[in-house]
């Protein structure tokens, strides 16, 4: 897959995966599973991305004597996943007229 | 590797970025590894399941907007003697040659003769080693001859010498085996001694090829 598309896509994964409910880095990685496979060295720059977009916060909860970082999506986060929602649609419609064209040949 | 081995070599390889941002690198790796721990693997296998040390690094500097080649590694940058040069600073630098010129070259020299001594001390530790591997085959010898010399005791119709010499084979072959292990304890540690010390030489030429 395109690098640029996949690290979108890959993008709102993470924002879906903390949508309902906050969420850790291993947590988020499990919950992306049947959707994806992302290992946590591509994981790291998406949530540091996320993060200075600010669409989602970080904040530190102590977990077994250690400190874990849980994820919190904002109200732009959210608005990114609904956008994110309404642009499928014009992918699709994209899809459709690239496999379309070829089938016309 | 074990964590504390990851995160240092981490550490070592993010060396030049803000200290901000190696903290929260290494901070999310330990956060990882600790769950991946807490799913069930060993501290190995978690190290492991985090992947190659090179993709880890060539995505935090990616993040971070530099390339590694960028940033500044030591005093000896070679990126600092790739840009243009002014025409005032080659004039100087032409001009002061008879000052700077002998004093890299004799620097140079003292980092090389401090190379050779190094290495030089690893020859020995090595040297060391295998003679003690022969003397332990002395030892292992010393059994053979004691067997071989019970069983002529024993058939010339010395059953007494011939038990003593029995013995003292015994006694040279438990020497042997106990002497073994203990000289592959030692060679292990020299073994990775000595890797650590060729891979930090080869850190010092291999850094700039890095792609990010």
């Amino acid at each position: 897959m395109d690098a640029q598309l996949r690290r979108g896509l890959l993008e709102v994964c993470v924002l879906a995966a903390i949508k309902n409910e906050d969420s850790y880095g291993y947590q988020i990685i499990k919950q992306m599973k049947p959707c994806v496979e992302i290992s946590e060295s591509t994981l790291y720059p998406i949530l540091r991305r996320l993060e200075a977009a600010q669409l989602l916060t970080a904040h530190s909860v102590e977990h077994s004597g250690r400190l874990r970082k849980y994820y919190h999506i904002t109200p732009a986060g959210l608005e990114r996943l609904a956008a994110f929602a309404e642009e499928w649609q014009e992918i699709l419609a994209i899809h459709r007229f690239v496999t379309g064209e070829e089938e016309h040949e | 590797m074990n964590k504390r081995q990851f995160l240092a070599a981490l550490r070592t390889e993010l060396d030049g970025l803000p200290q901000n941002d190696i903290n929260r690198s290494l901070d999310y790796y330990s956060e990882m590894i600790d769950d991946r721990i807490e799913d069930g693997l060993t501290e190995e296998e978690a190290v492991e399941a985090m992947g190659a040390m090179d993709d880890i690094v060539s995505q935090i500097f990616a993040d971070a907007g530099t390339s590694r080649e960028e940033t500044p590694k030591s005093w000896f940058d070679r990126s600092r003697f790739s840009r243009t040069w002014k025409a005032w600073e080659i004039v100087l630098l032409a001009l002061g040659s008879p000052v700077w010129v002998p004093l890299l070259l004799a620097a140079g020299m003292v980092a090389l003769s401090l190379v050779i001594v190094v290495g030089s001390l690893y020859l020995v530790a090595w040297s060391v080693l295998l003679s003690f591997y022969a003397a332990d085959f002395g030892f292992a010898a010393g059994a053979v001859g004691g067997v071989f010399s019970f069983w002529v005791l024993l058939c010339t119709g010395r059953p007494i010498h011939a038990t003593l010499s029995l013995g003292a084979g015994l006694v040279c072959a438990g020497l042997a085996v106990l002497v073994f292990f203990g000289l592959n304890g030692l060679a292990r540690y020299t073994i990775k001694w000595t890797a650590g010390a060729i891979r930090w030489v080869k850190s010092w030429f291999v850094r700039k090829e890095r792609a990010v």
